[in-house]
């Protein structure tokens, strides 16, 4: 893992446990607005850190085909 | 003062819509009328890549006009839909099926598929202008009182006024679709397609100028106060100005000037929309209701007003990127006469 | 009639809210990559973006065609109150419309950084236009901004109006939806593909960008709706005791999972009970007090049973995909590849439709939980209505024309999905398997 997807994957945990935690304990209008923040920050984050253009470059291999029941190339 | 600002803004809009929904519309009139499969293959195909970009954006304009309506003259609005529900329902599913009909026809695969949805998108595109003019004939002839479906359902827009000012919208609108359609062609390089649709645009011009002077004719007879609204002071000037227009549009035609009369052709249909609108002053429903007492409140109005003036700013260079785009070909598909399943000319 | 005209509609604007962002993440792959893969995979999506965006044109004009002609005491008491937002959403989606437009035709016709840019104004629109129409919603549900004086609307602040309390977890509650919807419906169609047989790399970076978009998203979602149900608890105290079916004002309110509620003995009836847990959904204290039913007058309630049902449902599929999700995330996390068990697909696939459930299901619990009223504690939904005649052959007749147009834009787009894929390149999939249906391909 690079450094930057490294500390890609951090910020995205940090910002659902911030967010969450904000949202879900507060009631001022400008922790829900934090925590709403981050939980958008979160979304964002975390889909470049999944669809990196390295996993995605991947080849598909065997490791990754459904098992049971699902047909085969 | 307001008031006026809001109602210059549903004139506005209206004409708009007019000229650009109005030439869509045209268009599917051109397609409804263009012959069997074969021989309006060509034709269709043209429609087709012309309208591609701009259908949608052309079609926001009805909405514009209705929610300004809505906000700015609530009452009025609230007594126009009840009473006028039956040409506005059927404009409103005219407008589904239109809609559907030319987002969907691309993937059609049979001959009998392209032929039901091209007819659905084509026979919606004649009766949608139709029941929206027989509606503005409804309240332009006094014929929608104040209150929750207080007219008559019927005959507020199946009257005189109402049927004639329908025909002319079906006529304007085919008429402006024939003049686009026709400097479209000229930019795609399809010479007889010029020639078809330049035959379409005179037929349909004349046509157009024959509605509406059999328009005044009949409102003389049916809504006097609008006859002399419209032949007196500002009407007038404006009801004339759109004549003139209308003679200059058709010259341009004949010398085949069409990206001109493009303009012309607007300038035409706007006219008589703002000759409309100061026929009545000051009234919003004739004889029921003037603009200021059905106006709502001033800070509504100033919200109105501010935000369509941000609106705008916005609004019109992105029109205008759009419209530029089209003009100079930049979005253009490649042209291919539309049969059945023959859709290599997607994007 | 509004109802369904809505139920058509808003499953098409989850697609104008969250499609243009995955649409432009994925020509942003292109663009740092220059693999033409992700180029193909960018254009057919704008392509199926731009028709559900022509339809969901189409049925946002009937809807507000149908606030006219449906509701025309409504629109003329109170449209000076609210309308100010509906002509800024016009403008949002005016503009949507025209970026659409030339991003899905500008393809390799505009050079490729401008294109790109051409799609960012789809994104802002989408969000403030549902920004807009959330902010009437928001208003009917806490209406404030107008005095009313002898029966009359006076003294109107729109801007207060709009950007009421309510607004914010209304609107960040259906954003996020839109994501989860587009997400699971994309995804759905994908996974339906990967147990078909379709393992390339298009399929799989398909699969991974929208799954991925709606596993993010669902559990942020349930998050949200915690916190929508906390207001609406503050605000709205009648339509959280349908949510639930509570009769009287109660101390530890319980949750009743299941049930029915039943008007005479004025309690749920054959439900599982959780005890405390309505208290501690809505005022996060078990011991709170929730105000029950029994609080206004009987002509004041909505119907308790379909909110019920419509709550707890939409509360168990948006569990479940959230519960989904994070099957998903983990197996990223631990094994940095994708889930390999054929019903882990078999769910996602069921996800799409479901997660579209869940959102009309939604929508129904805050809509009908808001009767009888049409503006809450103002305005009764029977006073606003039109006085015209002929309903219940425009609503049968509207059934039909969304019947037909749903089933014939199911069956063009499904044509569309199966064209080949214009990557440019050779494709290996081009072989009609004999027995093997082919179905949904991209």
């Amino acid at each position: 893992m690079t450094v930057r997807s490294r500390s890609l994957i951090a910020a995205t945990l940090a910002s659902f446990i911030l967010g969450a935690g904000l949202l879900f304990a507060f009631e001022k209008a400008v922790t829900l607005a934090a925590g709403i923040m981050l939980l958008f920050a979160f979304i964002v984050l975390g889909v470049f850190a999944i669809a990196s253009p390295e996993y995605l470059a991947r080849a598909v291999d065997r490791s990754e085909l459904p098992e049971d029941g699902s047909k085969r190339t | 003062m307001l008031p006026e600002l809001a109602a210059a803004a549903i004139v506005v809009g209206l004409s708009a819509y007019l000229v650009l929904g109005g030439a869509d519309f045209g268009a599917g009139f051109w397609d409804l009328t263009a012959g069997g499969a074969r021989r309006g293959a060509r034709v269709r195909g043209m429609i087709k890549i012309a309208m591609g970009p701009v259908w949608e954006a052309n079609h926001v304009w009805l909405i514009f006009v209705l929610v300004v309506f809505w906000t700015a003259f609530p009452v009025a609005f609230g007594s126009v839909t009840s009473t006028l529900y039956v040409p506005l329902f059927a404009a409103a599913v005219g407008i589904i099926f239109r809609g559907a009909a030319f987002a969907l026809r691309g993937e059609a695969a049979t001959i009998a598929e392209a032929r039901a949805l091209g007819a659905a998108f084509a026979l919606s595109s004649v009766l949608v202008p139709f029941f929206l003019g027989a509606a503005v004939g409804g309240i332009a002839s006094g014929r929608v009182p104040v209150g929750n479906a207080s007219g008559d359902a019927l005959t507020s827009w199946w009257n005189a006024t109402s049927v004639i000012v329908g025909a002319l919208t079906v006529a304007a609108g085919a008429h402006l679709a024939a003049v686009f359609l026709a400097a479209d062609s000229v930019r795609a390089g399809q010479p007889d397609l010029v020639r078809t649709f330049r035959t379409r645009a005179l037929g349909s011009g004349l046509a157009a100028g024959a509605l509406a002077i059999a328009g005044l004719l009949v409102v003389r007879e049916d809504a006097r106060s609008l006859f002399d609204g419209l032949t007196s002071g500002g009407g007038l000037a404006l009801v004339l100005a759109s004549g003139l227009a209308g003679l200059v549009t058709l010259g341009l035609e004949w010398r085949n000037r069409f990206e001109l009369a493009r303009y012309t052709a607007a300038v035409a249909v706007g006219s008589i929309v703002a000759g409309w609108a100061i026929a009545q002053r000051p009234d919003l429903l004739p004889g029921e209701l003037t603009l200021d007492q059905a106006a709502a409140s001033d800070a509504t109005l100033v919200v109105l007003l501010i935000s369509v003036a941000v609106g705008m700013l916005v609004l019109l260079p992105s029109l205008r990127y759009l419209f530029r785009l089209v003009l100079r070909g930049d979005l253009d598909t490649e042209f291919h006469p539309l049969t059945a399943g023959d859709d290599r000319t997607q994007a | 009639m509004q109802a369904l005209s809505f139920a058509v509609h808003i499953p098409l604007v989850c697609f104008g809210i969250s499609f243009p962002a995955m649409v432009l993440f994925v020509e942003g792959l292109y663009l740092r990559t220059g693999d033409p893969l992700y180029k193909a995979l960018a254009k057919r999506w704008s392509k199926v973006m731009l028709i559900l965006f022509a339809i969901g044109v189409v049925t946002g004009t009937i809807l507000s065609f149908e606030l006219g002609l449906l509701w025309p005491e409504f629109m003329a008491t109170f449209g000076a109150v609210f309308g100010d937002a509906f002509a800024l959403e016009g403008f949002s989606f005016f503009i949507e419309a025209i970026f659409i437009a030339i991003y899905v035709y500008g393809w390799d016709r505009l050079p490729r950084r401008t294109h790109f840019l051409t799609g960012i104004p789809t994104v802002i629109t989408g969000f403030v236009g549902s920004m807009m129409v959330i902010a009437v919603n928001s208003w009917m549900n806490n209406p404030t901004g107008f005095s009313i004086e002898n029966g009359l609307v006076i003294d109107v602040r729109p801007l207060e109006a709009l950007f009421n309390d309510n607004l914010w977890h209304e609107l960040v509650h259906m954003y996020l939806a839109g994501y989860v919807v587009a997400g699971f419906v994309v995804a759905g169609v994908y996974a339906w593909s990967w147990l078909h047989g379709k393992h390339d790399r298009y399929h799989r970076t398909a699969l991974v960008v929208a799954l991925s978009v709606a596993a993010l998203a669902a559990p942020a979602q349930v998050l949200v709706g915690d916190w929508a149900a906390r207001t609406v608890a503050e605000r709205q105290p009648t339509k959280l005791a349908a949510l639930e079916g509570l009769g009287p004002t109660t101390k530890d309110a319980p949750i009743h999972i299941g049930g029915i509620y039943d008007e005479d003995e004025r309690k749920v009836k054959s439900g599982i009970e959780i005890p405390k847990a309505l208290s501690l959904l809505a005022f996060h204290d078990p011991d709170a007090t929730v105000q029950g039913l029994e609080a206004v007058p009987p002509q004041d309630r909505p119907p308790v049973n379909v909110v019920r049902f419509s709550f707890q449902s939409m509360v168990a599929i948006g569990t479940g995909l959230a519960a989904l999700s994070i099957l998903y995330l983990a197996v990223w996390w631990r094994k940095r590849r994708l889930p390999r068990s054929a019903w882990f697909y078999r769910a996602v696939v069921a996800a799409g439709p479901l997660s579209v459930v869940a959102l009309i299901c939604g929508w129904v619990t805050t809509e009908v939980g808001r009767q009888p009223w049409v503006v809450y504690r103002i305005m009764r939904t029977s006073e606003a209505v039109t006085g015209a005649d002929g309903i219940p052959v425009g609503y049968g007749f509207l059934v039909a024309v969304y019947l037909c147009l749903g089933a014939v834009a199911f069956v063009m787009l499904r044509r569309l999905a199966r064209r080949p894929i214009d990557t440019g390149e050779p494709h290996r999939e081009t072989a009609v398997r004999g027995s093997e249906r082919r179905v949904g391909g991209s």
